[in-house]
């Protein structure tokens, strides 16, 4: 990869630089170290754009590791035909002071492939490195060493990884990873992290003790003289308990939704549409997850669909804590506050109330399949961090970016 | 037990007891039993203060019953099967219930009078037009005027008005008095309602049940002449005393309950153990009455004891709200299907996981078409076939790997350091 054939060693036009996006190592080699094995193989009389990256590269990210380039005469350049060189290096510097004659394959990494002695399951790794690079814009720029040994004898190749080249200006995603691009923004408190596992631990477990109450599916069999045992007395304790843990944790909730001082936690987090324009964003949301739109505005905290959705949710699980008191109240109908608690049944029946007990743990089972998804779906295409932020509270935007409900990132 | 009854004779209801054979002993533990379904109400205790009335031992209701003078009961059977009757009339023999229930000058029912015809409506219209207790079985038609049910030329509300008028207090006597039962179920083709939706002006006492135990009958009717006031009743109007606490609260079978052990078909191990039938469909936990207590015929049986789910009848419009009777829960209708709840939901959140997935997918396709459309590809590189280029020719191995041997100390593994 020299400039041998200047027209087509870059097909780039003349004012476009390229760049190099770090590597991708096979072995044990650090990145560092791939680079500066590519930046060695370029010969000392080099013009050719892609050596001069390599060299700004490891200068940038390795200073400390000082590498000549090769003898011109010591480097037989690609060709056409054969799309690598292949470069002697004489006292490569070793990690341990150490120096050490190689030669060094480099260039398209079918080509580098096709000569090395590698195993099939590392050809797989990297050709999808590879091949994931290539879909943000990365040409692999492949490197592989052979040991010289007595008399100048050259031992098998073996593929040491590749270096990502590409053009600069054209955003690909890799070099955007860095600190300097991406702003880490905290915003859930730890309250609201708390209530949100909590509500996660209790709900799962109101789920399984309630569909058990629904459905006890399982149970002791008929056999004489065993102990009965006590199933479906502590399942309805779990409940019961469970049931009681998450109305204190409601409460507390709904308190600091108006006590808070983290705008996060607050009521108005439960209404999103304040203004016209808080409107047409929720309808550029809705078209977002309908796949209409591409983009969707940028909220830092909840989007207009999500704070209606959880408003929503706060409700749904209100109704679940009044239905479930009004069932549990039948029992203790002597006391006015249990028979208070139960009026529900005397306006629906029982079984109605019942049934609806039961539906609303499936509306929330399908609500938890969508919100699931949903974040996965977020984190991924967005790759703000969303899911982490659920255990360390910070999302990372853009800099610059500019938040719908908060200021400008950065 | 057998008493003769020659009606009443005697100025009280003591005498007349007295008279028919019933010694005092007997009437006693009667008393001493009405006395503590009256006063051991949970409800009542539960309250904190109990009524001064509720304070009342077995001795005082005896002496307060004894002393009653001739209370007139008017005993209307409207649309109704007669089954209240029958239970309260056929409660396992001759008993002072029954005795009790015979004394209180029944001078107007369909069922047992021996007058007919003319003499029969006459001895409607004198009773009411004095102060009597007004007990009802069955349902009020108001549909198509009331055509659906007539009684000497007079519609069953008409005929409930006039008794109404003077009655001291109304009992509603089974499911259909009380809210109008099966015939008062959707569709409900002659409208028939309960005593409370016509008689509105007078406290109403709604001893449900379908039909209800013939002690809690005897028991409503003799707490009013002991006390000379309505008992305490809860939200559908039905006297605390009976109807405070779920079946499934008092039920025998009620550890099995807790214990996980429940009857899966009729005729598995279970049913033969004497499990619980909430499985089966039994709607114990949602109905309120003191079946498990008192039980029907001298204490004999009653539906869970003999091995079938409640259907809770005494709870209004049990046969809309309670159905299917062998489920648990009520089946969900407007599906085009009708389907158990579970069912409905397991397939919602079917259908949400499709969806999820189908948007998941739709989602990959179009950020797979989005990254295609934008101008990421990659770096053209040396060598890269070029328009209008001849295929290139295999490319000939350098000379410096196929001409020399790897050395001995070639054999490090990829990635060494290097």
């Amino acid at each position: 990869m020299t400039a041998t054939a200047p027209s087509r060693a870059v097909a780039a036009p003349e004012d476009v630089q390229l760049k190099v996006g770090g590597a991708f190592s096979l072995g044990k080699l650090s990145e560092g170290r791939i680079l500066a094995l590519a930046a060695a193989a370029a010969p000392s009389d080099t013009e050719d754009p892609t050596d001069f990256a390599v060299a700004e590269a490891l200068d940038v990210r390795r200073p400390d590791l000082v590498v000549s380039p090769a003898d011109p005469a010591d480097v037989d350049p690609a060709t056409p035909e054969r799309r690598y060189s292949v470069s002697m290096v004489r006292d490569f510097p070793l990690k341990d002071d150490a120096t050490t004659d190689i030669v060094i394959m480099r260039g398209a990494l079918d080509a580098v492939l096709n000569k090395v002695k590698i195993s099939r399951k590392n050809r797989s790794l990297v050709r999808r490195n590879a091949d994931w690079a290539a879909k943000r814009g990365w040409r692999a720029l492949a490197v592989a060493t052979a040991l010289v040994g007595e008399g100048d004898t050259v031992g098998e190749f073996r593929l040491q990884g590749f270096v990502h080249v590409g053009i600069e200006g054209v955003s690909t995603g890799l070099e955007s990873t860095g600190p300097a691009n991406w702003v880490e923004v905290p915003v859930w408190s730890l309250s609201l992290r708390f209530q949100h596992w909590a509500n996660v631990a209790t709900i799962f477990t109101l789920s399984c003790s309630g569909y058990f109450i629904m459905h006890p599916f399982f149970g002791p069999e008929a056999h004489a003289g065993e102990d009965a045992g006590f199933l479906m007395g502590w399942v309805r304790f779990i409940h019961f308990a469970a049931a009681a843990f998450w109305v204190v944790l409601g409460i507390t909730r709904v308190v600091s939704a108006f006590v808070a001082r983290d705008p996060h936690l607050r009521w108005t987090e439960w209404w999103p549409l304040k203004r016209k324009e808080d409107v047409r964003n929720l309808g550029r949301v809705v078209q977002h997850y309908a796949l209409i739109k591409e983009e969707a505005p940028v909220y830092l905290a909840h989007n207009p669909l999500q704070q209606l959705t959880y408003a929503a949710l706060y409700c749904a699980c209100g109704l679940q804590m009044i239905t479930g008191f009004a069932l549990f109240g039948l029992y203790h109908q002597g006391n006015w506050i249990w028979a208070l608690a139960a009026t529900p049944c005397n306006w629906f029946g029982i079984p109605t109330v019942r049934m609806f007990h039961t539906g609303m743990m499936f509306a929330l089972w399908m609500f938890v399949v969508m919100h699931v998804y949903l974040a996965v779906r977020a984190d991924s295409l967005d790759r703000h961090g969303g899911i982490s932020s659920m255990i360390n509270g910070n999302v990372w935007l853009r800099r610059g970016a500019k938040p719908v409900d908060a200021p400008e990132v950065g | 037990m057998s008493y003769t009854l020659d009606g009443w004779q005697e100025p009280t209801l003591g005498e007349n007891l007295a008279r028919a054979g019933v010694e005092r002993r007997d009437f006693i533990k009667y008393c001493s039993s009405l006395a503590a379904l009256f006063a051991a109400s949970p409800a009542l205790l539960g309250s904190g203060t109990r009524a001064s009335a509720d304070d009342l031992d077995g001795d005082e209701v005896a002496e307060t019953l004894a002393a009653v003078t001739k209370p007139n009961v008017v005993w209307l059977q409207l649309q109704e099967c007669t089954g209240c009757v029958e239970s309260a009339l056929r409660s396992g023999g001759t008993t002072v219930e029954e005795v009790l229930l015979n004394l209180l000058s029944v001078n107007y029912n369909e069922a047992v009078m021996a007058a007919a015809g003319a003499a029969a409506n006459d001895a409607l219209d004198k009773t009411n037009e004095q102060p009597h207790v007004l007990v009802v079985n069955g349902s009020i038609p108001v549909k198509d005027g009331g055509i659906y049910c007539s009684m000497g030329g007079k519609s069953a509300e008409t005929v409930l008005r006039e008794s109404a008028k003077n009655a001291t207090a109304i009992l509603a006597v089974g499911a259909c008095a009380v809210w109008g039962s099966v015939q008062g179920s959707n569709p409900n083709p002659t409208g028939a309602v309960g005593v409370d939706q016509i008689i509105k002006d007078k406290p109403v006492i709604n001893v449900s049940g379908c039909p209800p135990i013939a002690e809690v009958i005897t028991a409503t009717i003799a707490y009013i002449l002991t006390h000379g006031t309505t008992p305490k009743t809860d939200a559908q109007g039905r006297p605390l005393f009976a109807y405070d606490q779920r079946i499934h609260d008092s039920c025998p079978r009620r550890p099995h309950f807790d214990a996980g052990q429940y009857v899966r078909s009729f005729d598995d191990e279970g049913a033969r153990s004497g499990w619980c039938l909430y499985e089966m469909g039994c709607k114990g936990p949602s109905t309120f009455s003191a079946c498990p207590i008192i039980q029907w015929n001298m204490h004999t049986s009653w539906p869970v004891g003999a091995g079938h789910p409640c259907i809770g009848c005494t709870e209004k419009h049990f046969f809309d709200l309670y159905t299917p009777f062998y489920r648990a829960l009520p089946n969900v209708t407007g599906l085009g299907i009708e389907a158990t709840a579970e069912q409905v939901g397991w397939g919602l959140l079917g259908l949400t996981v499709a969806g999820v997935a189908a948007h998941a997918g739709a989602t990959a396709i179009r950020h797979h078409a989005a990254k295609k459309a934008e101008d990421k590809e990659p770096l053209e590189a040396f060598g890269d076939p070029q328009p209008g280029d001849e295929p290139a020719a295999e490319p000939e191995p350098p000379d410096e790997v196929t001409a020399v041997e790897p050395p001995a100390e070639a054999d490090a593994g990829e990635g060494e350091e290097v």
